[in-house]
């Protein structure tokens, strides 16, 4: 019987999978989802609004942007005309990442309190002893209850398994999708800064006041520097997006031995990057 | 542009955008923005990043295809996983109720020691069972 105790504590030490970096890894994800929710369902940015509100004017009507402007409107609208596939997309992406976390965070039970319990009324009962073997021995109680886990235990491996197996081509379709929303969100935002810059930089130039002009300027920087750090954040996004749906391409590979070092090397290296998006891309 | 990839039309965006914001930087670098040549470098960019658009929305189109089959196969695995989740908690409840309730069993024995060790191995069975379907 204590070679049987023995061996069930080994089997239920093999038998536990440390499956922290997953959970990390879709935590993170999921919060990357959550972070640029507004952004997908939020379309268009403010900056996207004034440079269509500009392309009415004759500064920009006249100018050599009026195809641009056209096209800018008809891009816009077809954008927002997507929201809802975009919205679905995402939701369905944040929604199984939230549910790779709670997989992978069941965890064993702490009853090491109970089982330390049971063996000290065993002991008292005097079925336990320092002396005794098997189930007398002192502390059998409680290696029996940590037996009782591995199932459990089992039973998260295979539920985590199996979603990651199940779902990386759906994963894969929707990151693929999402990133190229962001990038295109991203383009869209550098066209209608253009646009706002042509309108300002042309407001600049038929004015006399130098004041003015200088003025003009300005507002016309800022509106170019809001638009590249927008363009940044979008892409880093994107790349964030790329990188889950490869780190999640791992997964599904090593899907038999997800604390295996190659899936902890291949998330720890990766993080930085999906960190990088725990923010929205979009300026309000 | 009939076979052409999404991958194939995002790259040709990304390179075209790149472009666009080259000829900016160039521009903002070496030359007054406000002066013709700056004015008419400014212009170029402009209506490459525009193109840059408009092949980025064919992109999306393409990808666009696939998205609701994926949608509706990923809501059904995320609800097989969280009933599986759910059975997987009800059987850990059930253990840290059980072996609360030996604790309480092994106390209260006084005749039949062995009886507590016994209900120790029937746990076994009721936690194994709780979980078979998992």
């Amino acid at each position: 019987m204590t070679r049987f105790l023995i061996s069930a504590i080994a089997l239920f030490l093999t038998g536990c999978v440390d499956l922290t970096a997953v959970q990390n890894f879709a935590s993170k994800s999921s919060g990357v989802m959550t972070a640029n929710s507004a952004v997908f369902s939020g379309w268009p940015p403010i900056i996207v609004t004034h440079a269509l509100e500009v392309a009415r004017t004759p500064v920009i009507a006249r100018s050599e942007r009026a195809a641009d402007a056209k096209e800018l409107l008809q891009l816009a609208n077809e954008f927002k005309g997507d929201s809802a596939v975009i919205q679905s997309a995402a939701g369905a992406l944040q929604l199984y990442f939230t549910t790779l976390t709670s997989a992978s965070a069941t965890g064993v039970v702490d009853v090491s309190k109970q089982a330390a319990s049971i063996d000290q009324s065993l002991v008292a009962l005097k079925v336990e002893s320092a002396t005794g073997a098997g189930l007398a021995a002192k502390g059998s109680a409680q290696a029996i209850v940590q037996l009782l886990q591995i199932p459990l235990d089992l039973a998260r491996q295979a539920a985590v398994r199996d979603l990651v197996v199940k779902s990386d081509k759906d994963v894969q379709t929707l990151v693929a999708y999402l990133a190229q929303v962001a990038k295109q969100a991203a383009r869209l935002d550098y066209v209608a800064a253009g646009i706002l810059g042509k309108y300002y930089d042309t407001s600049a130039i038929d004015s006399r006041d130098p004041g003015v002009q200088a003025l003009v300027r300005d507002t016309g920087w800022q509106r170019q520097s809001d638009a590249q750090s927008a363009t940044s954040q979008a892409n880093a996004t994107a790349s964030a997006l790329l990188a889950i749906g490869k780190d999640h391409a791992v997964l599904a590979a090593n899907a038999a031995q997800l604390s295996a070092d190659v899936v902890k090397s291949t998330l720890t290296a990766d993080a930085p990057i999906i960190e990088a998006a725990l923010k929205p891309f979009l300026p309000k | 542009m009939s076979g052409t990839t999404a991958q194939q039309l995002s790259d040709l965006a990304d390179t075209l955008t790149a472009s666009a914001n080259a000829i900016d930087a160039q521009v903002n670098s070496n030359l007054d923005p406000l002066s013709p040549e700056g004015q008419h470098l400014k212009d170029m960019s402009g209506h490459i990043a525009t193109q840059a658009a408009t092949i980025g929305m064919l992109a999306m189109a393409t990808l666009q295809n696939d998205v609701q089959a994926a949608v509706t196969d990923l809501n059904g695995n995320i609800k097989q996983a969280n009933q599986k989740i759910a059975q997987i908690q009800s059987a850990q409840k059930l253990l840290s109720v059980a072996a609360a309730l030996l604790s309480v069993a092994a106390s209260a024995a006084t005749r039949d020691p062995f009886g507590a060790a016994e209900n120790v191995m029937n746990l076994v069975n009721m936690v194994q069972g709780a979980i078979k379907n998992t």
